[in-house]
């Protein structure tokens, strides 16, 4: 298995708060790979690198061999990365399908003129995109709701309107911000076995933030823990929790 | 079927509306209803910005001056035809409207607001200055329209451009209506409200953001330049003082009244904003009395009807023949 993603050395810091601090790792593909760690730790802020929405003072990303910092913010879901935020991003005023619809945003290609005279070419594409979403709804199993007004809706709801807006960019690499944040006990098995089924489908990398220590372990086939912006431990899920530097930033040093 | 048949009532009355009012030899309100259409264009360009990039224009009488100035300037002393200096006077005024929205990218919310009556003052005090294309305080006489005169061949002279200019301001503004509803829902109009909704996301869904954000200054722009052309041409003269502040006031007044993100609301908006004050006057004699009227009405519809005549139930029925904006299955 090949590497898709590649960090080396990455550093940034605001102010005088470091945020990330010779961070490096690398993620191969088609795993589950999750970050871990306590809140300020940075891994937010790897996400907002990687898909460069903040510039690292210093290091490199590279995806599929490509220098990924050269791309603008605008062209990285064109390379392949899409992704979740952990305060959901649903746009208001827009009902659930037109959520989803802008994933397929950069797939499209009618543009202002041919949108604002409805055009033949603008008409089919708008319907071919609509068919899409309405697949990808009623796949998550929330096509009922595919009217409705998406800011509107449960938080349940709205994770899941925000993985399908990313399953629908068809990326290669997907980063979820804390998908199961927020979820009751069912909602996250369930997640997780649709991530697992998204991940066969489509031949995904999954690189996941999550503070649900169990979620974690059961879904995660790699585990990269990180404290105060520095890599503390990485490995398989059996090694992380046997980890003594692991155990230790969780539950603090002094511990029996 | 129902929608059909109100489509087609509005229709007609539409079409036969001006044969009525000169029928009542009411020539003057001819005139102000031509410049209701052209104050919808104005009012629904303005809607655009707000509703679907959260962006407020306080300038919107400049750009009408830059739209007017332009159409007047090809047809005089290039002689180019009049739709297409028209047109052409829209693609001037979205100039503008791109380069002001270069430094606007920097600016959010009332400051951006600012920046634009800035824009608003900047403007009307600038023409005059170019004294040998704009003629100065004096300005220039702009051709009108005749092209449906044959329909008003059996009235007399006077009033046969007002009517040619009802049926060319009624196209136009049927055609900025369809242009507006069909980019809202299209990829574009999506696009207008993730970055309205939220910036960096919307970055990292593929939409270019800047891009987005100067191509909605340039709509905007272009259709406030194509009603400052029509104004130019209904008018049949332009100068300086026409295009003060009142004229970017008005749209808001206009937009707020009929209900923002609707554009059946900036329509209405216009109507009433536009003939309120010359009702109020025929049965009430104190002088500035219709202003005072109106600024009240204005605050009672903010209070009970905060999204404005459009969202009550009358107004409802009316406005289910015009096209609409609002985005709902």
């Amino acid at each position: 298995m090949s590497e898709l993603l590649d960090i080396e050395n990455l550093s940034l810091s605001f102010g005088g708060l470091a945020a990330l601090q010779d961070f490096s790792m690398s993620i191969r593909e088609k795993t589950i790979h999750a970050l871990i760690g306590p809140n300020g730790a940075g891994k937010s802020t790897l996400f907002n690198c990687i898909s460069c929405l903040v510039c690292p003072d210093r290091g490199k990303i590279h995806f599929k061999g490509m220098d990924l910092l050269r791309v603008p913010p605008y062209d990285i879901i064109k390379h392949g990365i899409s992704r979740t935020y952990q305060n959901i991003v649903m746009f208001p005023g827009l009902t659930v399908e037109q959520n989803l619809m802008i994933g397929l945003h950069h797939s499209m290609k009618s543009g202002s003129l041919r949108g604002g005279l409805r055009t033949k070419f603008a008409r089919r594409e708008e319907k071919m995109v609509k068919e899409k979403a309405g697949a990808i709804a009623k796949d998550l199993g929330i096509a009922e709701y595919r009217y409705r007004p998406a800011v509107e809706l449960p938080i349940g709801i709205q994770r899941l309107v925000e993985l399908g807006r990313s399953l629908l960019a068809s990326p290669r690499l997907l980063l979820l911000d804390e998908p199961a944040s927020g979820l009751n006990t069912k909602e996250k098995i369930a997640l997780a076995e649709c991530l697992i089924k998204y991940k066969q489908k489509y031949e995904l990398t999954l690189l996941l933030i999550e503070h649900d220590i169990d979620f974690v372990m059961g879904l995660a086939q790699e585990i990269t823990v990180l404290n105060f912006g520095m890599k503390i431990a990485e490995g398989t899920p059996d090694q992380i929790q046997n980890n003594k530097k692991v155990v230790e930033a969780y539950l603090g040093d002094d511990d029996v | 079927m129902k929608k059909k048949s109100i489509f087609l009532v509005f229709g007609i009355v539409l079409l036969v509306f001006p044969h009525i009012l000169l029928g009542l030899v009411q020539t003057k309100l001819l005139f102000m209803i031509n410049l209701v259409l052209i104050y919808s264009i104005l009012t629904i360009s303005m809607n655009f910005l707000l509703a679907y990039t959260g962006q407020l224009s306080l300038g919107h009488g400049a750009f009408m001056a830059v739209g007017a100035y332009s159409s007047t300037i090809f047809t005089q002393t290039l002689g180019l035809p009049l739709p297409f200096s028209i047109i052409l006077a829209g693609m001037v005024t979205g100039l503008a409207g791109y380069l002001i929205g270069l430094p606007a990218l920097r600016l959010k919310g009332h400051y951006l607001a600012i920046m634009t009556l800035c824009f608003g003052i900047i403007i009307p005090e600038a023409i005059p200055l170019w004294k040998s294309v704009t003629g100065g305080f004096i300005g220039l006489e702009s051709p009108k329209f005749h092209y449906f005169d044959f329909i008003f061949s059996y009235r007399s002279e006077s009033t046969i451009p007002d009517g040619s200019a009802y049926y060319v301001c009624l196209i136009v503004l049927a055609a900025v209506c369809f242009f507006t509803s069909n980019l809202i829902n299209s990829r574009t109009g999506r696009a207008f409200s993730a970055l309205t909704g939220n910036e960096s996301a919307a970055k990292s869904l593929g939409i270019n953001v800047v891009r987005y954000k100067l191509l909605a200054f340039f709509y905007c722009a272009f259709f406030a330049g194509i009603a400052g052309a029509l104004y130019a041409h209904l008018i049949g003269y332009i100068e300086p003082d026409q295009f003060n502040f009142w004229m970017s006031v008005f749209p808001l007044l206009m937009m707020f009244m009929g209900g923002v993100g609707s554009n059946a609301g900036c329509i209405i908006g216009a109507f009433v904003i536009m003939l309120l004050p010359d009702l109020v006057t025929t049965f009430v004699a104190i002088p500035n009395m219709p202003y005072i009227l109106l600024s009240l009405s204005l605050i009672l519809v903010l209070v009970f009807l905060p999204n404005g005549i459009v969202s009550s139930r009358p107004v409802v029925f009316i406005s289910l023949a015009l096209p609409e904006n609002r985005r709902s299955e």
